[in-house]
């Protein structure tokens, strides 16, 4: 019976060399960095994007008539700016959108809450909001300075496409006028809400998080298939034992 | 002895991965956590200035359509003046036009076809938009042609923004007349004030003012040749002047005047540097029968209006009118090219 002996090396193989080992954990790191990153950016697009719309509430200062949005505000975000009222008492309620300088006409002195702005962060954002004048305007459904409105018993709804335009600018802008009669007190839930574009819509760094951490996980995937482990020479399996011959 | 360099290689490797897994997947982490927070809140930004500061239009050419069709709806539902209701109309209705139609709704009371009433729908084919800040404000619509087949010149007021534009007058074009050309509706017209005569032969008001005199005193006014001929303006000083003749023969006479209706007089520039200008007048004409003659009769409509119809010896007639201009520029005559006009009350004695 003969021992089977040591295989002796491959004469095609090179030894496994501490470069190799080096190659290899920067593949490995790209790979993981990459599969990171992209996962990361998948998810700040998907699970993790921001909210669709954006929705600020507005509650009118005490005493006042009307509310009216600043001019540029209904342009915030997206083609179109929807606003929503309601009165608690059931009482009419008038949504109108005008321009800046029909506005200031329309409400004089009158007792308003203006909102100037949006503010907190996209999951719980702020009115920002201030009191001026006193006293009482006028019943707005008397009034042709609409250029488009909506009224009903407890709430009233419009949407307003936010298109630019030149004859507007000149009138200083569109801004919203929220009321019931002009007269009473002014709803008491006032909604604005405006659909998210552009880098509110989505997080700014989400594709190329997404699109880099691809080409680096490539990167790495295709570090590792240039430098794979060879295994090692100790470890081959042993060669099939010779056979023996008996005569 | 020490170990081969492959050995110890391979027995830090797993370290240095599993290293490099740990701190890779923090920082997926962290970047996943954190990133989400920096999205930030779209910013209020005010709209530009226009180009050019230029003054805004009173209203929107849209605006414009929706308010003509809440003063079509008015008028609509006065369509029969004998159930005509005046507060409802006078919702939407003002001036010389809210005033002949209460004399038409008071004549159709009395059972006497009533003259014919300005345009009842009010489908505008085109608007005159004018570039004025501050109120009271105006613009024009021209209409279709309506009953009388000629189309109306619809003239709407508004005195301030928490009051509606009213139709204040439906003049109708004169035949043979067409309206100067303005710019287009979402272009605007710039507004001529009533004493401003640059590039003009005269001002807005001068016009109103001396056509008023040709009408009293035909081609004996001083401003008779600053006029164009016109169907108008020769109805009315023929009929005069027949009605003096007859009178002053009979020992009578026949007396007129004509006063500018208070802020009547209204005026765009034209497309070709000239102006379009609306004015409003009250005229009142008195007719007296010869001292001591016989006491005549009125004629229907005036009897409607006086509420009365016989033993007349003196009779005095208060028309309301509206008359449209087309103003040329430099030093051209100046045509009324739409005319509304119709008596809104009478006294008899």
């Amino acid at each position: 019976m003969v021992e089977p002996g040591p295989t002796p090396t491959d004469p095609g193989e090179t030894p496994t060399t501490p470069e190799d080992h080096v190659r290899r954990a920067i593949a490995r790191l790209l790979l993981l960095a990459g599969v990171g990153c992209a996962v990361a950016g998948a998810l700040l697009l998907t699970v993790l994007a921001p909210p669709g719309t954006l929705t600020a509430g507005v509650r009118p200062a005490a005493g006042s008539v009307a509310v009216v949005t600043t001019p540029g505000l209904l342009e915030l975000s997206g083609p179109a700016a929807t606003v929503r009222a309601s009165a608690e008492d059931g009482r009419d309620v008038f949504v109108g959108v005008t321009t800046a300088r029909d506005a200031r006409a329309w409400l004089g002195e009158a007792a308003r809450t203006e909102v100037t702005g949006v503010a907190g962060d996209l999951d719980e954002p702020l009115a920002r909001t201030g009191a001026q004048g006193s006293g009482a305007a006028a019943d707005p459904r008397a009034a042709d300075v609409w250029l488009a409105s909506a009224d009903g018993p407890g709430s009233a709804e419009l949407t307003w496409d936010t298109t630019s335009d030149e004859a507007l600018d000149a009138a200083g802008g569109a801004v919203a006028v929220v009321t019931t009669d002009g007269t009473a007190a002014a709803p008491q839930q006032v909604e604005l809400t405006w659909r998210l574009t552009g880098d509110a819509a989505r997080h700014p760094v989400a594709v190329p998080l997404a699109a880099g951490g691809a080409v680096l996980a490539v990167l790495g995937a295709v570090g590792l298939l240039l430098h794979r482990r060879r295994p090692a020479r100790g470890s081959r399996p042993p060669a099939r034992p010779a056979r023996q011959e008996t005569r | 002895m020490r170990p081969p360099r492959t050995t110890r290689a391979r027995a830090t490797t797993p370290a240095a991965a599993r290293a490099t897994t740990r701190a890779a997947a923090l920082a997926a982490c962290a970047a996943v956590l954190v990133l989400p927070a920096c999205a930030e809140l779209p910013a209020v930004t005010a709209p530009a200035a226009a180009a050019g500061e230029r003054t805004a239009l009173v209203v929107q050419p849209a605006q414009a359509a929706r308010i003509a069709e809440a003063a079509t709806a008015a008028l609509g539902a006065a369509g029969d003046p004998a159930a005509t209701d005046l507060d409802a109309l006078a919702a939407r209705v003002t001036g010389p036009e809210l005033d002949l139609r209460r004399a038409a709704a008071t004549v159709a009371a009395a059972g006497v076809a009533p003259p014919a009433a300005g345009a009842d729908d009010l489908d505008a084919i085109s608007s005159v938009l004018p570039r004025q800040d501050g109120w009271p404000r105006w613009f024009l619509t021209v209409t279709e042609p309506g009953e009388d087949s000629k189309p109306s010149v619809v003239v709407l007021r508004s005195p301030s923004a928490r009051e509606p534009y009213r139709v204040w007058g439906t003049p109708s074009l004169l035949p043979g007349a067409s309206l100067p050309t303005t710019g287009a509706p979402a272009d605007g017209a710039a507004v001529v004030g009533p004493d401003e005569d640059t590039n003009l032969p005269m001002s807005p008001r001068a016009v109103a003012e001396r056509y008023a005199d040709v009408l009293l005193h035909g081609d004996d006014s001083e401003f008779a040749d600053r006029f164009t001929a016109d169907a108008y303006r020769s109805s009315v000083v023929s009929s005069a002047q027949e009605q003096t003749g007859a009178l002053e023969a009979a020992g009578g006479s026949l007396t007129q005047e004509r006063d500018l209706l208070d802020d009547s007089v209204v005026a765009v520039r034209t497309r070709d540097g000239g102006a379009l200008v609306v004015a409003g007048y009250r005229s009142s004409v008195t007719a007296r029968g010869p001292a001591g003659g016989r006491p005549g009769t009125l004629q229907d409509v005036a009897a409607a209006l006086a509420g009365r119809d016989g033993d007349v010896t003196s009779v005095t007639t208060v028309l309301e009118e509206v008359v449209v201009f087309a103003v040329p520029p430099g030093d051209g005559q100046v045509s009324a090219v739409a005319v509304q006009s119709g008596p809104v009350s009478v006294e008899a004695s």
